[in-house]
């Protein structure tokens, strides 16, 4: 579980939280095919408040503008993994966001592999 | 903001359902207590806010339920229960009527209480989810 190490690429997935890929949300679909290519792993974060493309205003603060808040899925892997993916996920995203930017992987394995020193 | 029939539909429904329970348990609040004071569109908004409080926090804090869902239940069905226009009637009437002090009370009593009512109903939803995460973590 070490191999993670080194220089990496963050890619970061905007879409909506109401946003749905064959019928189901997008987030869950993106995290499902991240997944299954065994990408190194993925974290969904949902935000309180954004806006995008269209400049409508998103936010957890009016109950009538929550109804598709933000969500973020960050996923870390080499630049050919992620570059493979990219044509998917460009097809699954309706309105969205993509980017992608170097990182150093300074830690990546499992919850029971603590490191001993 | 985008039109979406989903979210509308789910909207439509939560609000019939609610505002025929609101219409139900209203009148059978009233009818059973012999006061001035509008008792039943009182509990209606306490009731309705304290589980709006519990759902908004429950919907927007976990992945219990999706956006057409915590529509359906918040916005629809709460919205539906609850009722703004009906308070403000009756307090209208209360003072028409000269009954000052129970319209005086009646205001308090709803803006106040239907306030505690969303607070109680979003801690206990946050207890729940803090209970929640206890639980996964213990595995």
């Amino acid at each position: 579980m070490q191999g993670l190490k080194g220089q990496r690429v963050l890619m970061r997935i905007h879409v909506g939280e109401r946003e749905k890929y064959e019928g189901k949300p997008t987030y869950e679909q993106i995290v499902q095919l991240l997944r299954t290519r065994r990408l190194a792993g993925a974290t969904v974060f949902r935000g309180i408040m954004s806006f995008g493309a269209t400049a409508h205003v998103h936010t957890v603060k009016f109950l009538e503008l929550s109804g598709d808040l933000p969500i973020v899925i960050e996923c870390v892997d080499s630049a050919e993994k992620i570059d493979e993916i990219l044509p998917d996920l460009d097809s699954m995203i309706g309105g969205g966001l993509i980017t992608l930017e170097k990182v150093d992987v300074i830690v990546y394995r499992a919850g029971a592999e603590r490191s001993s020193g | 903001m985008k039109m979406d029939w989903r979210l509308i539909a789910a909207v439509a429904v939560g609000g019939a359902l609610g505002s025929v329970a609101r219409y139900l348990i209203g009148a059978l609040i009233q009818d059973r207590v012999a006061t001035a004071l509008p008792v039943g569109t009182l509990a209606i908004n306490i009731g309705g806010s304290l589980l709006l409080g519990f759902l908004v926090r429950l919907g927007l804090e976990t992945s219990a339920f999706g956006p057409e869902m915590r529509f359906f239940l918040t916005t629809g069905f709460c919205g539906g229960f609850t009722t703004f226009s009906t308070f403000s009637y009756e307090t209208f009437r209360l003072f028409e009527d000269g009954e000052y002090r129970t319209a005086g009370l009646y205001v308090i009593a709803s803006v106040v209480l239907a306030l505690l009512g969303c607070a109680i109903g979003m801690s206990v939803a946050g207890r729940l989810i803090s209970m929640g995460r206890t639980g996964l973590s213990a595995d």
